[in-house]
């Protein structure tokens, strides 16, 4: 090593000469790098880039089962829609929203046929012990198991998405007091929790939508705060920080988002569970009046007629459960698959 | 603020990690920490570079994090032009975030890939309402071909770029807020060489165009060579040697910098090749070596001030003692081969490369007597014998960055270079001046 190479090779500062590798005007090489790249793709250059939302999106189509499964809810719920009129009346008058009607008969009316009648022509379904058109129920009764369902999770993911973000993110003694809370709930099995709360609270709609909301924000929370303990330590979260962006920002725009993939899962998935509760809830005579055209309820009223070998009164409405459920699995799988495109999960799972 | 006054000052600046953690640990109060950061001094003057070079592991992250107190440091004071970064509160410190700019490691990793270029580079516009809402489109295209990227590039994700596009993309991104300090994190250890020409390049152009100060992290010493004005040397927590650039490569300087510069490869197929390499392995923060952390490692350990004796021979006797310490009460464990020599002393002398006849008749008499106690398999003894009559004060002492030559602008902790200590530099040791 003589004085004149170390010189020569490590003092002298300014440009680095690059030999074959020109950096060219900006504008044009950057433009051929990154489009050469983005033809390949898109064959359309000025294509604004496709998003993550819209890959998931493509994934998710290419999964027949979980498209299938998306159909059958969409299925259910434009009958649950339509199965009769909605309209909202006032002292005065009375404004129709949904002025369709799919469901022959009104679901609360009595002695539309024979009592306990097999499937016919005229009642696909049969009838109830009342006369009621099982058909019209089991329609109608989509109405309130699918919105259940779909409410009770909403509400769960408003109060368990914070907590579990703001437990997660900062930690310390905000994250022992949530967590500690979820520890203490995830002490009760979840059922018999939703049927305290019922029993407290009463029956009713909102009450049963409550009870399985309190009951599901803690697994949301936890799973979340879990995801968010690695996320924040991301750089892209150190750079934000060093930006001097406010933490309220950070968590909406940084950690969450990069986080609530498994939880929006969860979430799917739980809204089988939900509905499975709430008919559970129905069975045990908590969820909502007996008369009420609710899946869980008809299933419950119908028990005893079984042994009388009237199988079409609880056949049908816990087909319907069944088909329903099933579908939000085969669609909550397939968001999982479609959020994880390393296919981790997808591989675990089939192992 | 007067003209010497530099424009960032670290001092004392330590950070410590707590080793355990658990809520147990915090009852019962296991207090382990490990120092990352060990009472660090640095300068960084208005429009230069400091370089900071390192092994990993050796705290030039923990210093960088610290200093832009990312993480809370556990102990100093970080003035930047005269106020206390280290006292501010948090709205206070958000207003400083628009001076002083920070860069991570990873370019693919420090952007959100949820978010488009645009919102990327505009979130420090908008959260520092740098320019209004209406503007900042405009604005984030001009940054963008400020660092060489097509303004077109604003509606793409960070996964549709390569590795030094998205390096620029978060250079654009700190450059947003308009600061005058910037720390790089290792800029470019994770880009290709022409990449890491450009990026380095485009740094350059703009610190001539906007002023900037920079403190540039990294573990390649010719890349520091190239960027810095200055270089700061750290090892285990600690700078070691910090002075302008062509002082640290060329001067006389700590035996570990000596051995970074060693390392840097020459594009020249005549270079010899002389490598100082390095015994051992960096210690563990958790359990740093007393005296001077670089004595386990150091080829240019002092020797006892009693004797005159050669480097190499300081050396020898030094790996015969680490040996000794490592090893059990066996002979065995101290020579490698069993020996079938009735001379067990001069086998050892022969496997440690120890000369059979020492220069210094006091040192011979008394490594003859320890070889001895241990040949007969008192190794305690001759252990004890050893570290009495050949302690260094490089094991004892804890040498400080004390300024070296004229015009104070080079520091160095080495007892090599401290006058207190001059009686004890190996007798062949070149001097001061010609050791390069």
């Amino acid at each position: 090593m003589t004085r004149e190479t170390r010189d020569r090779s490590t003092t002298d500062r300014g440009r680095i000469r690059i030999e074959g590798f020109d950096e060219a005007v900006a504008a044009d090489r950057d433009d051929d790098a990154v489009d050469r790249w983005a033809d390949g793709r898109t064959n359309d250059a000025e294509t604004p880039s496709r998003g993550r939302f819209e890959d998931a999106w493509r994934r998710f189509r290419s999964n027949r089962t979980a498209v299938l499964g998306l159909a059958i809810i969409a299925a259910l719920s434009v009958v649950a829609i339509f199965a009769r009129p909605i309209a909202f009346s006032t002292a005065e008058y009375t404004i129709t929203i949904q002025p369709f009607s799919l469901a022959p008969y009104d679901p609360a009316e009595m002695y539309v046929g024979p009592p306990n009648a097999g499937p016919s022509a005229a009642h696909p379904f049969g009838t109830d012990w009342a006369g009621r058109d099982l058909f019209s129920r089991v329609l109608v009764g989509g109405r309130f198991s699918l919105s259940i369902g779909v409410v009770a999770v909403a509400l769960a993911l408003v109060v368990g998405i914070p907590l579990g973000a703001i437990a997660g993110y900062f930690g310390g003694w905000i994250d022992e007091l949530v967590m500690r809370v979820v520890d203490i709930l995830y002490a009760f099995p979840f059922l018999v929790l939703a049927i305290a709360v019922v029993a407290v609270v009463g029956r009713g709609y909102w009450n049963i939508v409550a009870a399985l909301a309190l009951t599901g924000w803690i697994g949301y929370a936890r799973l979340l705060r879990g995801e968010i303990l690695s996320v924040k330590e991301r750089e892209y979260v150190t750079a934000a920080r060093v930006l001097g962006t406010p933490d309220r920002t950070i968590i909406a725009r940084h950690v969450v988002p990069n986080a609530v993939a498994p939880v929006v899962v969860q979430a799917t998935l739980n809204v089988g569970t939900v509905v499975l509760t709430a008919a559970a809830l129905g069975f045990l005579g908590l969820g909502l009046e007996p008369s009420t055209a609710e899946w869980g309820s008809m299933l419950a009223n119908s028990r005893d007629s079984i042994a009388a070998g009237h199988w079409h009164r609880t056949a049908f409405p816990g087909l319907a459960i069944f088909l329903f459920v099933m579908a939000i699995n085969l669609v909550g799988d397939g968001i999982n698959d479609a959020l994880d495109p390393q296919g981790e999960t997808a591989e675990r799972r089939r192992r | 603020m007067s003209d010497d006054e530099p424009l960032l000052r670290v001092e004392g600046l330590e950070k410590e990690y707590a080793a355990a953690d658990g809520l147990l640990d915090r009852l019962f109060g296991s207090g382990r920490t490990v120092t990352a950061v060990d009472g660090v001094d640095l300068e960084v003057r208005e429009g230069e570079t400091l370089g900071l070079v390192g092994e990993s592991g050796c705290g030039k992250s923990s210093l960088a994090r610290s200093l832009l107190r990312l993480t809370e440091p556990t102990a100093g004071t970080v003035s930047y032009r005269g106020t206390d970064l280290t006292a501010l509160s948090r709205s206070e410190l958000r207003a400083v975030r628009t001076n002083v700019q920070y860069v991570p490691q990873n370019p693919g990793a420090s952007l959100n890939p949820r978010l488009t270029v645009r919102d990327i580079v505009g979130e420090p516009l908008e959260v520092h309402d740098v320019v209004p809402p209406s503007e900042r489109d405009a604005r984030v295209r001009d940054l963008l071909e400020t660092v060489g990227l097509a303004p077109g590039h604003a509606e793409r994700y960070p996964h549709e770029f390569s590795g030094g596009q998205q390096q620029r993309l978060a250079i654009a991104r700190a450059l947003a807020v308009e600061p005058e300090f910037v720390v790089w994190d290792e800029p470019v250890s994770s880009l290709d060489v022409s990449v890491q020409a450009q990026i380095l390049n485009l740094l350059a152009d703009l610190q001539d165009e906007f002023g900037l100060s920079y403190l540039f992290i990294a573990h390649d010493l010719s890349v520091v060579a190239h960027v810095a004005e200055r270089v700061a040397v750290m090892y285990l927590g600690k700078i070691v040697d910090v002075g302008p650039t062509e002082a640290v490569f060329d001067d006389p300087s700590h035996p570990y910098t000596a051995a970074l510069r060693s390392a840097i490869p020459e594009p020249d197929p005549r270079w010899e090749g002389d490598r100082i390499v390095l015994e051992g392995t960096v210690p563990a923060p958790s359990d740093c070596p007393s005296g001077c952390r670089f004595h386990t490692r150091c080829p240019r350990v002092l020797s006892p001030a009693e004797y005159d004796l050669a480097s190499d021979t300081v050396r020898a006797i030094r790996r015969l003692r680490k040996r000794l310490a490592d090893a059990g009460n066996g002979l065995e464990s101290v020579l490698a081969a069993p020996t079938t020599d009735e001379n067990v002393p001069a086998a050892i002398r022969d496997e440690f490369d120890i000369p059979p006849e020492l220069e210094d008749d006091d040192a011979e008499r008394v490594l003859a007597d320890a070889l001895e106690s241990v040949a007969t398999g008192e190794i305690d003894d001759g252990r004890a014998r050893l570290a009495s009559a050949f302690a260094t004060p490089c094991e004892t002492d804890r040498p400080r960055l004390e300024p070296v030559g004229g015009d104070g602008d080079r520091s160095i902790a080495c007892h090599r270079f401290d006058d207190a200590y001059a009686d004890h530099l190996p007798n062949d040791s070149e001097t001061r001046t010609s050791e390069r």
